[in-house]
């Protein structure tokens, strides 16, 4: 992977932290932002597997199983949170 | 054309059994972070309020503490794959260093917690954060302790563009140590 490649991402991630940040310090609560939050979450955690961890270019298996867990843990949180946030 | 064909292979960076570790660790936080769900779906008004002690600014950098330190060892893994030494040392200095900032930011948060006279059982709010980030802070230094021993190697020109799994191996324990931190942050700190 190149310098740019590499770098492309780290800037996404940052954004998107900030991004995050700057959403809880308005003092926002509820379902919508709650979805917002987590799906930002969701959005990094793929772009640590896929250019971080370099599972794009891995066997399809594992990208799938690491892709899997977030997917899973993010769609869980959200359904509990959904419940009753 | 057969380097070419080599390139195109799919291969799992460092070695097979750190994958079967990481999973097995994702796993565990995985169930933690589903607990701490239900058990605040049942306390909802004890974790919102006890949420808003937590310092978010600590939070903030150290995800991007965590962000860059990773970032550091993907350029390190480059360095190494196109036979730089030297740059690849250089490299896993600077994400340890920048892992460090983590661990000194962490214990001054716990040390803050603490003097607020805050701990474990003080509520079941605080009893997973600091479970939770207590379990995590571990991992972070001995992801810390694999980076620096692989440093060390790399230093003495242990590793080439032939023979580079402990780089890799090192490098998917520490980003693991970093998506771990990417749910964690939000779900402790931000959501509510």
């Amino acid at each position: 992977m190149s310098i740019v490649m590499a770098t492309r991402p780290w800037i996404f991630l940052i954004v998107l932290t900030l991004f995050s940040y700057g959403l809880s310090m308005q003092g926002y609560s509820g379902q919508v932002f709650v979805l917002i939050l987590l799906a930002t979450a969701l959005m990094k955690g793929q772009m640590i597997i896929d250019h971080f961890m370099m599972l794009k270019s891995a066997p399809l298996m594992w990208r799938i199983i690491i892709t899997m867990w977030l997917v899973t843990v993010i769609i869980v949180i959200t359904a509990m949170y959904s419940a009753k946030g | 054309m057969h380097t070419a064909a080599i390139r195109q292979q799919k291969i799992l960076p460092g070695d097979l059994a750190i994958w079967f570790f990481i999973c097995a660790e994702l796993l565990v936080f995985g169930v933690l972070f589903i607990t701490y769900a239900i058990v605040r779906s049942h306390n909802l008004e004890l974790f919102n309020e006890s949420q808003l002690i937590l310092n978010k600014h600590i939070g903030l950098l150290n995800t991007l503490v965590l962000i860059t330190s990773s970032y550091f060892v993907v350029l390190a893994v480059n360095a190494i794959r196109a036979n730089n030494s030297r740059a690849c040392t250089f490299w896993l200095i600077t994400s340890i260093a920048t892992g460090l900032i983590f661990v000194f930011a962490k214990t001054w948060e716990f040390n803050e917690i603490s003097a607020r006279g805050i701990h474990l059982s003080t509520n079941i709010f605080y009893t997973f954060y600091l479970s939770l980030t207590f379990f995590h802070y571990m991992h972070v230094i001995l992801g810390l302790i694999i980076l620096f021993a692989v440093m060390l190697k790399a230093r003495r020109g242990g590793y080439s563009e032939q023979e580079h799994a402990g780089v890799e191996t090192g490098a998917s324990y520490w980003h693991m140590v970093d998506l771990i931190w990417i749910v964690l942050f939000p779900l402790v700190y931000l959501v509510r």
